[in-house]
């Protein structure tokens, strides 16, 4: 009986031949899961992948901005805003919890489709609780991930068990939130100290490589951190601003700029001064383009720019929901007043 | 695929970074070298996990090389027939200063045992119990309108219980001169230090290994199928880990951790989902563990032989964490029954009460320590220490109905090897491990009593059906997973416990077939498993042990 030779040349050229066979089977099945993502598949699909599935079929070479960062920056800037405002073709890049390491790696795949001229990375992202190794398993994960596409949507089959025909209305990245729930209270919000936030090791390695990423690549960083009494405060200023300030890169606290944006907190937080709703975005997204539309003042503004027609019917759009979204917000204030009104009535009749 | 402090197998760093380097290193080495190449990268690993805490293990080495080489050359000079020379020298009232020299040399052949043994233990009860101890001590102190103590946050370097064990372990085959002491320091550093059995064992015994470490011994070829099979061993662990425990993970959580507890029919499906969690993770990182070894040529025993076939406890117990049971019957379970005071008694009691009353007190006598060794094993808590006397008691009573059993089956004449009363005895053991799992999940011993107790109350068996399911965290895809997974588990482990090898079926087919196999289960992990956004990374439970 011929004996099968499991050493040696013969045995090497085989464990070769089935790694090139399992990587060329790793390309045609994400092929097939990125099929599947199209269309019903992106119904339950979790918010982070939502929002890269749409970041991916935007245009080539069709966007200017990049904001990016966690829930914070998912609830405060709105590309359409920007672009009816400012003309900047922008796109929000940004989800709940989001890390360094996962940040990193979407700008630097969205880098081979996009030519961006400016990136605006909100801060909290930089406090995101991160040990040594998780960071690295981040960063492994999500290259596996952007190489082969399965490994993001294996969870596609779960959609067809347990369907989530709805997904919200998405809008360049960004998402219309219309409850409002102004802050209890302002605790300590940017009171004076000379304090600084401990921010992990990790994040910061990862925010000195995006650093070089962008340089090598002609992008001007930007940091910002969104109005949220709930997490920020002077210690964290202190600290971003002198990781700025130690990088030459610009950094905007809009927490100490308030009264500039114009945030009125009765009207524009969404969950007690955690993240903002359509209200305060507006005000955010006004204030920011504008701000980086004067650090870059190459940014094309293409509103006039025939190939961004279809920007154009998606900013008509978005705006009526938009409007429609603040009238909510007011509408939900004013019925809030009405009940307590009432109750104040008949709580004073009562006495009487 | 988890993400915890340390590098746990199921991770990422460990699976396509430390390990593949690894075997790259290994594969390069001369083969004299290879027993540095492992002992640096199992430093490595145990520094990634604990840091600082490494010197605990250093320390633990340097200790046992050098007090194995004095305990052995000791023993080398007490001549194997002490025994009869002491007992001759007794009766013929002989009392010659070589007598006495030789008496004194044993005792202090047996002091060194003992203080090597103390001294690991001591490390191991300082770091790990000492809260424990302290607590139990503060009822006391408080009781007496004293301060109570306050204990020290200490910190306890990963897998310290196992290699402990496997440290005691050799010391004490050394003292019975079972094996000569080792002169190859690397090959006690790998004994107790070797990266894939850091974390959560096997416990390894001098004979399992140390010989394939130091290159005096090869179990098996390391050749291009051994390496396939390897790879293929560690995805089958990561299917049960991924695709079952981890989902299983966030139902368990939400029927144990809630400061409302479940009642009636979810008890039941606590403890079941809890136990196949349980067998999923840790015989599916065994998995991952033994394949990781095989890939550097080293052989690692079982610990684990379809213990969901098991027909009584204690056979439950020879199937289900082999390596520790295997221990505790070696180095506590035989020394003790063999004791001069365990057979007086045997004599005693046979005399008064007959033979069978004999084997269950010598039994008794001998089980007590196992069972309460193998529960505060586990770590310093009331359940744990509930779970090894369960098992004691579970045990002794199998004992006591032996006689009783027997005579039903003779009397009846149903054959006790049928498949009804097989049957009947493998479901009558998952009852008993279900109902000690139970237990040894709990959040403490009142809340393991309350869970137990509430079984009885409202037991409402529709919700098994009514969607009552669906609210433990999970939804029904995950479900679906769990189910088909454990179902595919179930039948391979059936397939092996009927003497039918996979890997032998495997080895017969052609390369395309082969290959066909090996790719669907590395795909079905990817695309089944429960990681990415959505799932959260679940630690290893072992290694907490």
């Amino acid at each position: 009986m011929k004996q099968t030779n499991h050493s040696g040349k013969g045995s090497r050229i085989r464990g070769v031949l089935f790694f090139l066979v399992l990587i060329l089977l790793f390309s045609l099945v994400s092929r097939f899961f990125i099929f599947l993502s199209s269309e019903e598949g992106r119904k339950g699909m979790h918010m982070r992948d939502y929002i890269y599935t749409a970041l991916g079929e935007e245009r080539k070479g069709s966007l200017d901005l990049l904001v990016t960062g966690n829930s914070e920056s998912a609830a405060s800037y709105s590309p359409l805003e920007a672009y009816t405002d400012q003309g900047i073709a922008s796109f929000n890049a940004s989800a709940y919890r989001l890390k360094m390491q996962e940040i990193y790696l979407m700008v630097e795949n969205t880098l081979k489709r996009q030519k961006i001229k400016v990136l605006v990375l909100e801060t909290l992202s930089l406090t995101e609780p991160v040990e040594e190794n998780e960071a690295l398993e981040a960063l492994m994960k999500g290259e596996a991930e952007w190489v082969f596409p399965v490994f993001r949507f294996h969870n596609i089959w779960t959609h067809g068990l347990d369907p989530l025909d709805w997904q919200p209305a998405m809008w360049k990245g960004y998402i219309i939130r219309t409850q409002v729930k102004r802050p209890k209270n302002m605790g300590l919000y940017m009171h004076p100290s000379d304090f600084f936030y401990d921010l992990p090791p990790a994040n910061i390695r990862m925010l000195d490589r995006l650093l070089r990423l962008c340089d090598s690549k002609g992008v001007q960083l930007i940091l910002y951190s969104a109005p949220s009494p709930q997490n920020y405060d002077m210690k964290k200023h202190n600290t971003f601003a002198k990781l700025a300030e130690e990088r030459g890169l610009t950094y905007l606290d809009l927490n100490l700029l308030t009264d500039q944006v114009g945030i009125d907190w009765k009207t524009d937080s969404l969950d007690a001064g955690d993240h903002l709703n359509i209200c305060g975005a507006r005000k955010v997204t006004a204030y920011l383009s504008e701000a980086v539309k004067e650090l870059e003042p190459d940014l094309p503004d293409r509103r006039e720019d025939p190939g961004y027609s279809d920007w154009e019917e998606a900013a008509a759009s978005y705006k009526k929901e938009a409007d429609a979204g603040a009238r909510k917000v007011m509408d939900r204030l004013a019925k809030r007043r009405a009940r307590w009104q009432k109750a104040a009535r008949k709580q004073a009749q009562g006495q009487g | 695929m988890g993400a915890t402090g340390h590098m746990g197998y199921n991770e990422l760093s460990y699976l396509f970074i430390f390990l593949p380097l690894t075997v790259l290193l290994y594969s390069i080495s001369p083969k004299k070298f290879r027993k540095y190449v492992l002992t640096a990268v199992s430093w490595v690993y145990f520094w990634l996990c604990s840091k600082y805490l490494i010197v605990y293990l250093l320390g633990d080495t340097v200790f046992i090389y050098l007090m194995g080489l004095w305990i052995g050359k000791v023993g080398d000079s007490i001549p194997e027939n002490y025994e009869v020379l002491i007992r001759k020298a007794e009766k013929s009232g002989e009392k010659s200063p070589e007598i006495s020299a030789l008496k004194r040399k044993k005792a202090f052949h047996k002091t060194l045992m003992l203080v090597s043994i103390i001294i690991l233990f001591g490390i191991l009860l300082y770091l790990k119990y000492t809260g424990f101890f302290m607590s139990i001590a503060n009822r006391f102190i408080v009781k007496g309108g004293g301060v109570p103590l306050v204990a020290p946050t200490l910190l306890v370097p990963i897998g310290l219980s196992f290699y402990t064990l496997e440290a005691v372990g050799y010391i004490l085959e050394v003292y019975w001169k079972r094996i000569p002491a080792e002169h190859d320091f690397f090959g006690i550093a790998l004994l107790i230090g070797f990266f894939p059995q850091t974390m959560e064992g096997p416990i390894a015994r001098y004979g399992d290994t140390v010989r394939q470490f130091t290159g005096e011994q090869k179990l098996f070829e390391r050749n291009g199928q051994d390496m396939a099979y390897a790879v293929m061993r560690i995805f089958w662990g990561m299917f049960k880990k991924i695709v079952i425990a981890d989902r299983l993970n966030t139902v368990v959580a939400n029927l144990f951790d809630k400061a409302e507890l479940p009642h009636g029919v979810m008890i039941i499906v606590a403890a079941v989902c809890y136990t196949v969690q349980l067998y999923m993770e840790f015989s599916g990182m065994m998995d991952v563990v033994i394949g990781s070894a095989r890939l550097v040529g080293i052989k690692l025993p079982e610990n684990f032989r379809q213990p969901f076939f098991s027909q009584t406890a204690s056979e439950f117990w020879r199937r289900w964490h082999i390596t520790l049971g295997a221990w505790l019957k070696d180095y506590v379970f035989y020394p003790v029954a063999a004791s001069r005071f365990s057979k007086n008694l045997g004599k005693k009691v046979r005399k008064k009460s007959g033979r069978h009353a004999a084997k269950l007190a010598t039994s008794a006598l001998a089980l007590t320590p196992v069972w309460l060794f193998n529960g505060l094993w586990h770590g310093p808590q009331m359940n744990y220490i509930f779970y090894g006397i369960y098992y004691l008691v579970l045990l002794l009573l199998e004992q006591v109905i032996d006689p009783a059993r027997d005579a039903f089956y003779a009397k009846t004449g149903i054959n006790r090897k049928g498949r009804g009363p097989t049957l009947f005895r493998i479901l009558r053991t998952w009852v008993i491990i279900f109902t000690g799992e139970l237990f040894f999940r709990a959040n403490g011993l009142n809340s393991g009593v309350h869970m137990f107790l509430n079984l009885f109350h409202g037991f409402g068996i529709s919700r098994l059906w009514d969607g009552s399911l669906l609210n433990l965290g999970i939804n029904e895809s995950d479900w679906l997973a769990v189910v088909l997974g454990t179902v595919v588990v179930f039948i391979y482990d059936l397939l092996t416990e009927r003497g039918f090898s996979i890997r032998d079926w495997m080895s017969k087919r052609k390369t395309p077939v082969r290959w066909a196999c090996y790719y669907a289960l590395i795909f079905a992990v990817i695309i089944f498993g429960a990681y990415g956004t959505g799932y959260q990374a679940v630690d290893l439970i072992y290694a907490g042990f």
